[in-house]
């Protein structure tokens, strides 16, 4: 069996070590690569920070755990920030029901700078629904969750008071991992009441989600991993987005190696096997 | 009491279970993911459990709005679809979501999904806006027309023009799924990532 043949033929337990060594090397001694800042991301940073006191935001989390290591540090770098606005409400909403834990697991573990539960942020939990769920909140907040995830009445909590529909929402930031997600949001919220509308995705769907950026429906996207590290940069902090980027990095390079080698040894043989 | 410690454990052994796949399929991997389905399941129970207590029940009960109860009755005719003999009464309330989802879609869908998209791909080529901006205009409105008319079936390629026209709209898409999948890889790695950052951080302290 020639050389190339060999490669052909390679067991693919071999790609999964020479990605785990690779990927584990920088994690474990980053080497930090630079890291750009997309327009849309910084999009999405600069309206926060225009944000004035008393402006409600509505954070969505619409992820669960298998998309927990690309999204929770963008869930983690947005609500950082928003905790950091003065004035800023912060409403936590799930139309995903392992969106209320995370949220929760968010809103006990970060510093919310004096901020506190009721008054300027809070989590209302999960709703069933989908789409229909997303027009039922939009239309009355107080109907669809009439009490929050920890259980409170809604009416009890003091920033509820004059939160009533999407109208009095100043921006609204979904982190979706899939469907209930963008164009539900962007059918149900951002079109009808005109909200300010932004979201931090999965890699995978930004290429389909671009679409409503160019289209001015929303005015920026945090893209996975790298969007996250990219909002941790401009925040000034090294969360474990930015931590992972080298891996990321290295991983691509990794890919992209194999995809090259595949190839140079499928046209190599194909050329022997044409004799 | 069950300390952090323990949890960390239980994702390292369940994380260490998943990966074992990649040897080879085994039963310790198939209990794990059998135990995440079994939570992920019993998670959304309880979540519907409190969504029925919270918009239904509570309601009904303490604010006599009786007519929350239809919405749960057509809920309980949806389980008729688990018996042969009784399952048409469940088409009810499964026609009643079906028109109302569609309604509910449709209410938004032309002005969110067509008339803004097809206004965005409305762009002027004009090179007194600088080079770079005109040139990514020309590629949106030449990228979109090849690509609409690469599904445009009616003809039979008689022209050589229609021919160069679908190429274009081939290479287009081909441009967008290389986007994706490279999107998809970037995704993928960053499963890998997360992981190996619990375990080296979480579990063996190796990142600080």
């Amino acid at each position: 069996m020639s050389a190339w043949n060999r490669m052909l033929s390679l067991d693919r337990r071999i790609v999964y070590l020479v990605l785990f060594v690779l990927v584990s090397f920088p994690l474990l001694s980053p080497i930090g690569i630079p890291l750009s800042i997309s327009p849309e991301t910084k999009a999405v940073y600069d309206h926060v920070e225009k944000l004035a006191p008393g402006s409600v935001v509505v954070v969505s989390f619409d992820y669960g755990p298998s998309s927990y290591a690309e999204q929770h540090p963008q869930a983690v770098a947005i609500v950082r920030h928003l905790m950091k606005r003065p004035g800023v409400k912060i409403i936590c909403v799930a139309f995903w029901e392992q969106g209320p834990i995370l949220a929760e697991e968010l809103l006990t573990s970060i510093d919310t700078m004096g901020k506190k539960y009721g008054e300027d942020f809070v989590n209302l939990g999960y709703v069933a629904g989908g789409e229909t769920a997303m027009s039922a909140f939009a239309g009355d907040i107080h109907k669809t969750f009439p009490v929050d995830y920890r259980k409170n009445p809604i009416s009890s909590l003091p920033m509820m008071k004059d939160i009533k529909t999407a109208k009095d929402i100043s921006f609204l930031f979904t982190i979706a991992a899939g469907s209930p997600g963008i164009p539900e949001f962007a059918r149900q919220i951002q079109g009808p009441y005109k909200v300010p509308f932004a979201g931090g995705l999965v890699a995978i769907s930004v290429p389909i989600t671009m679409p409503y950026v160019q289209s001015g429906q929303m005015l920026g996207l945090m893209a996975g991993l790298r969007g996250a590290a990219e909002y941790e940069q401009l925040l000034g902090i090294k969360g474990k987005a930015t931590l992972g980027m080298d891996a990321i990095s290295l991983s691509h390079l990794v890919v992209l190696a194999f995809i090259l080698i595949a190839n140079v040894a499928y046209f190599a043989t194909r050329k022997g096997r044409g004799k | 009491m069950l300390g952090p410690t323990f949890s960390v454990w239980l994702g390292v052994i369940g994380t260490l279970a998943v990966y074992s796949f990649l040897l080879k399929e085994n039963p310790v991997w198939r209990f794990v993911e059998h135990v995440y389905i079994g939570f992920a399941a019993a998670h959304a129970i309880s979540m519907g459990y409190t969504n029925v207590r919270n918009l239904a029940w509570t309601p009904v009960t303490t604010k006599s709005a009786y007519y929350l109860v239809i919405p749960c009755i057509l809920g309980i005719m949806l389980y008729a679809r688990f018996s042969k003999s009784y399952r048409w009464i469940s088409r009810y309330p499964m026609a009643f979501l079906v028109g109302a989802g569609n309604g509910m879609i449709l209410k938004g869908i032309i002005q969110a999904q067509f008339v803004s998209q097809v206004k965005a791909t409305m762009v002027p080529i004009a090179f007194d806006q600088g080079f770079w901006v005109a040139l990514g205009n020309l590629i949106i409105v030449l990228g979109t027309c090849a690509v609409l008319f690469y599904f445009h079936f009616s003809s039979q390629e008689k022209h050589p023009l229609e021919k160069h026209l679908r190429t274009v709209g081939r290479w287009v898409m081909m441009l967008a799924f290389g986007a994706t999948f490279g999107n998809a890889v970037m995704g993928e790695m960053t499963l890998l990532i997360g992981r190996l950052q619990f375990l080296y951080g979480d579990w063996l302290k190796l990142i600080k």
